[in-house]
């Protein structure tokens, strides 16, 4: 059991305890302040850049969800990327299908989403690690296989919702307040950080401390009357809805998806970078996007090929495996504990 | 109802090719409890540096050869400076320390070649022939015949020989096979090798069947992961007929155009279905067990 582990099991509520505000900034002020400058900095960049970052968000919840089956419940999800693709098809096919505002959109593939991924976890009930990690894998890549033929939704009719003929592909419609590319950003920021606050919420709460049980051990969870099975589902219906937040907001960003986006490699690459970040920490979900998304946009920008990204990537995922388990965000936190510790000895 | 024939025949040994990249996931997996995610990647890069050796004119048996070497080294490399130090972690954080080797080969592949379009071909043309009355290329009965004998190689060497018994010893209890005196990570660095020149062979025959891509051909673990499955992760032979069966399905459903598109998702499904009814305890390697 780690030491964050014990901490969510013993600090969870209680009356000598802080407020719930208090408590959340305490324990991500790193996070809300990255996200702070992120909504006050980004606006103000080129546009390209914008959309970068608008879709660094997107995978950011998804990267959440993975963060949270690793990390809460000890499976290992190999279909991040994949579930945003799930997410994305509902999106679009309710947006062109029944013309709802983009948050009813957002809402419905986030329910959806959650649903398959509670479903994708019914194997996760009675298989852990590596067989899980295989059936969603398996799951990733006949998922990949289906939205590459069939493709997203594009305005057309039946039950794929796609055009046919030389008719004209529709766009996805932007939420009213965010028509712009830096309104958008806003946007999907301000609906990211809703997320990082309910998952905080979720994982402060009854549910979160049996999440925490079960980390330590099932038969830890057991004693303590942890209802396994509901615990998991829970788990696994939040990362698949966080998953199809982010792929709802990416078809919102896009206004159309393209299935070759959405292979099985890119959803292994995200896990790996995920412990890359340090699942352990809200911030590892935008260390993880920032790599997946940013990185390799940046190096492109410096004249340096892209490809280098995975070369790093590669290096980082095993260093961080067999050095560095508390991965990026971890390290962080180290630095911000000595500077805290030299400036607060200087202040004495 | 279209004659199948044809595309059992293809199907038959795009399926080797999954049944060979099983084999070698599965024997590493036995002998050392780690799932290779980095197979297909250690084939890409075989049959790229193949290409490239072929290339700047070196005769293209040679050009296998060093490609085949080359894919050992990098897996042998893995075994000797990474393996050891993940050697105790769970099965799945040491599956998932290999991803860390297919993001560098992957990265390393498009960096160096892209994904122009490349052929390679083995001049194998005076093994084509004929079954059921269907042309078979040369490089689908190499592969064929190859992976028929790699099964039973594999399997000789794990029942037959000193090595194989290490290796069965090492499966069951690493700590209490040091203790009894074999060399572990020679044993393990061996498992590696082994693995990596299956890699290197497959990555050969595929990339004669489809694109030479890196990414299509890193791809093909996935499927391979799936024949894997099939054996539970642990009967050669069960993995060998898996490849085969994967391969064979998914090729039957190319003359059927409603189905056609969606042929390749034959081997998850087939994985997922396994995974969900065999219990548990069928697909823990032995170590574990």
């Amino acid at each position: 059991m780690t030491a964050t582990h014990i901490q969510d099991v013993t600090q969870s509520g209680g009356p000598t305890q802080p407020g719930f505000v208090k408590r959340m900034w305490r324990d991500n002020a790193g996070t809300i302040i990255t996200l702070g400058l992120l909504i006050t900095i980004v606006p103000f960049l080129p546009v390209y850049w914008i959309r970068v970052f608008t879709s660094m968000m997107a995978v950011a919840a998804a990267a959440q969800g993975v963060a949270i089956l690793h990390e809460r419940i000890g499976h290992v999800s190999l279909a991040g990327i994949g579930m945003m693709a799930v997410g994305g098809w509902i999106g679009l096919r309710v947006a062109h299908g029944l013309g709802l505002p983009f948050e009813i959109n957002l809402l419905v593939a986030a329910i959806g989403a959650g649903a398959i991924g509670a479903l994708l976890g019914l194997p996760g009930i009675r298989h852990k690690g590596l067989i899980f990690a295989l059936v969603t894998l398996m799951f990733a890549a006949g998922l990949h296989v289906v939205v590459s033929s069939v493709g997203f939704p594009d305005g057309g009719s039946g039950f794929w919702g796609r055009v046919s003929g030389s008719q004209e592909r529709a766009f996805m419609a932007r939420p009213a307040v965010a028509q712009s590319d830096h309104a958008y950003f806003i946007y999907t920021t301000l609906i990211v950080t809703l997320a990082f606050g309910l998952t905080y919420a979720i994982l402060k709460s009854s549910a979160g401390r049996a999440w925490a049980m079960i980390r330590a051990g099932d038969a830890v969870a057991k004693s303590a009357g942890v209802n396994m099975k509901a615990a998991r589902f829970k788990a696994f219906f939040l990362a698949g809805a966080l998953s199809g937040i982010g792929g709802c907001l990416m078809a919102g960003s896009i206004g159309q998806l393209d299935g070759r986006s959405f292979d099985a490699l890119q959803s292994l690459l995200l896990y790996g970078l995920v412990i890359v970040a340090g699942p352990w920490s809200l911030a590892a979900a935008l260390i993880a996007a920032f790599l997946y998304r940013v990185f390799p946009a940046l190096l492109d920008s410096w004249g340096v090929d892209g490809d280098i990204a995975m070369i790093i990537f590669g290096i980082a995922l095993i260093h961080a495996i067999v050095n560095a388990p508390r991965g990026i965000a971890g390290q962080l936190q180290d630095l911000s504990a000595l500077i805290s510790s030299k400036f607060g000895g200087a202040a004495r | 109802m279209p004659d199948l024939t044809p595309f059992l025949v293809t199907g038959f040994a795009l399926g080797a090719i999954y049944a060979l990249a099983g084999l070698g996931i599965v024997v590493l997996y036995r002998a050392t409890g780690e799932l290779n995610f980095a197979f297909g990647a250690l084939a890409a890069a075989s049959a790229m540096v193949t290409w490239q050796a072929h290339e700047w004119g070196l005769h293209i048996w040679l050009a296998c050869f060093v490609g085949i070497v080359t894919a050992t080294l990098i897996s042998a490399a893995y075994g000797a400076l990474v393996s050891a130090k993940v050697a105790h972690r769970t099965d799945v954080i040491k599956a998932v320390a290999t991803l860390g080797l297919a993001l560098i080969i992957l990265g390393l592949a498009y960096w160096i070649w892209g994904d122009s379009p490349r052929r390679l071909r083995l001049p194998l043309r005076a093994l084509n022939t004929e079954l059921f009355g269907v042309r078979v290329t040369g490089a689908r009965v190499v592969a064929i015949g190859f992976c028929l004998v790699a099964a039973i190689g594999i399997t000789a060497l794990l029942t037959k020989t000193r090595m194989g018994l290490q290796m069965r010893a090492l499966a069951d209890t690493r700590d209490l096979s040091a203790l009894i005196g074999i060399d572990v990570e020679r044993v393990t660095l061996l498992a590696w090798v082994g693995s990596g020149v299956l890699a290197g062979v497959a990555g050969i025959l595929l990339g004669t069947l489809v694109r030479l891509d890196p990414g299509v051909l890193t791809f093909m673990v996935v499927p391979s992961l799936a024949a894997a499955i099939l054996g539970g992760l642990r009967s050669l032979w069960l993995t060998l007929l898996g490849g085969l069966a994967i391969g064979m399905l998914e090729a039957v459903a190319t003359p059927f155009q409603t189905i056609a598109p969606y042929r390749s998702l034959a081997p998850f499904i087939v994985a997922i279905a396994v995974l969900m009814v065999l219990p548990a305890a069928a697909f823990r390697s032995e170590r574990a067990s």
